[in-house]
């Protein structure tokens, strides 16, 4: 990879929300799944997105092709501001911004079969004459190991591995620059993972394309990524180089995931709710060991503090 | 090893479906001793949770499960008419499912469902007396909930996963039975919470004398926990023994595949080894080695031939005809 190349998109403290009906304050309420949360992805590098369910990866994957729209901050892609921008203004950049997901049945029209699925982006773009097309599909399906039998397949008559692949082929028939994936192999057998890991990495290479892995599996993004931010309650709480974060780790929470890989005692008691996102200080701080009273009154705020490494904690020095 | 809790030869589950049979277990052996964990170890629809709810009784009407020796303690249990069956069923024989919501009543409090769990381990051993409510709280504490005074009046809703597992297996704690089932108790849960689930786990056994069927998909849980561990692939296991020595020395090459991806993932390798291919469908069970069309060793005899069990130790067993 070169070294630090403009950033391919950037986000600046961006907060995203949902309405909270079940609150007790009424409809009025909302959930802030995202926030203040400010970074930037590199052209052709594979950032890993690292947190457990409810932290607002998901989301901020999401967030940052625009399939949702942010509450504040801005999201820049190429220099452009693209945050507030209309169904219509977004359409010339949905062909560089495509998206994998968890489930790959659900993502896939069940009655539409898959040779037509992967022609049709192609269609809509008007990337290959209409003569082109068929070649162009079988071309796609066999850039992700799948025989050309499978275009006349219906999206349930294959496996969640084969149907991965599809949609590995079906984002990169845009010959997009970034590709968010969302969980990709959480639902696939343990056998078939390694095969699809395998896939993403080769496909990233050959084409150079930036890679979003959102995952909570940090042996997965140790493996496939470049860097990697951690995210806890919508917030980042550190960022850094793959090889960094695991060799030092800054932040508690970022300590406390890279316990559970392997087979490092740690302290067994359930872990405390963090606190309402409206309350001062830090979100960490009821599961911290470190925690004092500036945790409590004062968010800490994400912070380089060497070359290419954030952390978001009053006490990193002392990790 | 001590007395057998839990025997099995030649369990086979059956599903009817339409005017086809499905056999989704097939000749299934294991036993599980006192004290012991075994791990049934396999991805989804290689019969792990089918061969967990057999020896239950759970399957669904469609069902048929037969079996040369089907022992609890001694014990046959497929001759038990159905409400012996229930009587045996929640008092010495106990399931952990992987969603724990799904076993508690949501109209019941946590502590509820502890004072019934404590009732119904009365019935069994009228001996250990009353055990009163106080104890709840005690119980909730050991498995690491804070604030178990509070909990205990919480509805089941209120709390998360994780906490809710946690409960669930405080009243495994309070009912001692004498054999726990557990499929997947800690696949739907965060990485940190599952790290101290499977910690509890661990301490629940040097607590208990129960012997634990531990139903898995993940080998390095496995091998945190379980005493031996018995593979399972398309309905058949392929391979069992000792934890220990199965990771050592992975006989069957779909153990040894499974292992790789799992280690290789903790030691990040450059490049994952992969087992090309998927698992059959359960209607293409091929002929001969279930294995046979992903395997890098098979030979025409593996296509031809079922493999039959080979003992290599009188406690580590392989259904491979290259297992040397």
């Amino acid at each position: 990879m070169a070294e630090a190349p403009a950033p391919l998109i950037e986000v600046e403290n961006l907060a995203v929300a949902f309405a909270n009906p079940t609150h007790p304050a009424g409809e009025s309420a909302t959930f802030r799944a995202v926030d203040d949360v400010t970074f930037g992805i590199r052209a052709g590098e594979v950032f890993g997105i690292v947190g457990e369910t409810g932290s607002g990866k998901t989301t901020l994957g999401k967030t940052l092709l625009r399939l949702y729209r942010p509450q504040a901050g801005t999201i820049r892609y190429s220099g452009a501001d693209i945050t507030t921008l209309g169904d219509a203004d977004l359409r010339p950049f949905r062909r560089d911004l495509q998206m994998i997901f968890q489930d790959p049945l659900s993502s896939f029209n069940p009655r539409v079969r898959i040779g037509k699925a992967l022609a049709l982006p192609l269609r809509l773009h008007r990337l290959c004459a209409p003569a082109d097309i068929d070649g162009e599909v079988e071309r796609l399906l066999a850039r992700v190991g799948l025989a050309v039998r499978f275009k006349d397949r219906y999206p349930h008559e294959m496996s969640g591995g084969q149907l991965q692949r599809v949609a590995i082929a079906r984002a990169l028939a845009l010959r997009p620059r970034l590709i968010v994936a969302d969980e990709p192999v959480s639902k696939l057998d343990v056998s078939v993972r390694a095969q699809i890991l395998n896939l993403f990495r080769d496909v990233q290479e050959d084409t150079g394309v930036a890679l979003v892995f959102v995952t909570h599996d940090l042996r997965v993004a140790r493996y496939l990524c470049n860097r990697i931010a951690v995210m806890f309650f919508g917030r980042l709480v550190e960022i850094g180089p793959t090889e960094d974060i695991f060799a030092r780790p800054r932040h508690p929470y970022t300590r406390q995931l890279l316990a559970t890989i392997g087979d490092c005692a740690e302290s067994d008691a359930a872990v405390e709710p963090a606190p309402p996102a409206d309350a001062a200080g830090c979100r960490y701080r009821s599961r911290c060991a470190h925690s004092d009273s500036t945790c409590a009154q004062r968010i800490p705020q994400l912070a380089a503090f060497a070359a290419d490494r954030q952390v978001a904690c009053h006490h990193f020095e002392k990790f | 090893m001590t007395e057998a809790v839990l025997e099995i030869r030649n369990l086979c589950a059956r599903f009817r479906t339409g005017g086809a049979t499905i056999e989704a277990v097939r000749g299934v052996d294991l036993t599980i001793g006192e004290g012991e964990v075994l791990g049934v170890i396999g991805e989804s629809g290689s019969g792990k949770t089918v061969t967990g709810l057999s020896i239950l009784r759970l399957l669904p009407a469609n069902a048929e499960v037969s079996a040369d020796v089907l022992s609890f303690r001694g014990r046959p249990l497929l001759a038990l008419p159905d409400e012996a069956f229930r009587a045996l069923r929640g008092t010495h024989l106990a399931m952990v499912f992987q969603n724990p919501a799904g076993s508690f009543n949501p109209a019941k409090t946590i502590g509820w469902h502890l004072a019934r769990t404590a009732e119904r381990a009365r019935t069994r051993s009228p001996r250990e007396g009353a055990v009163p409510m106080q104890n709840g709280e005690r119980r909730l504490a050991e498995v690491g909930i804070p604030n178990p005074a509070r909990v205990l009046a919480l509805y089941p809703h209120q709390l998360s996963g994780g906490m809710l597992q946690r409960a669930l297996i405080a009243m495994v704690l309070v009912l001692e039975p004498d054999l726990i089932i557990a499929d997947e108790p800690t696949t739907n849960l965060d990485s940190i919470v599952e790290h101290q689930i499977i910690n509890l786990f661990r301490a629940l056994r040097k607590r208990t004398k129960a012997a634990m069927m531990f139903i898995t998909h993940d080998m390095s849980v496995a091998a945190g926990l379980c005493d031996r561990i018995a593979v399972m692939y398309a309905g058949e296991i392929v391979e069992s023994g000792p934890t220990t020595a199965v990771f050592a020395a992975p006989r069957h090459p779909y153990t040894q595949g499974l292992i790789d991806t799992a280690l290789q993932l903790e030691r990040d390798v450059d490049r994952l080894r992969e087992i090309p291919g998927e698992m059959p469908g359960i209607t293409g069970i091929p002929e001969g080695c279930v294995f046979a069309p992903r395997c890098g060793k098979a030979t025409d005899a593996c296509r031809k031939a079922r493999p039959v069990v080979t003992q290599l130790s009188n406690v580590h067993s392989v259904r491979c005809i290259h297992h040397g």
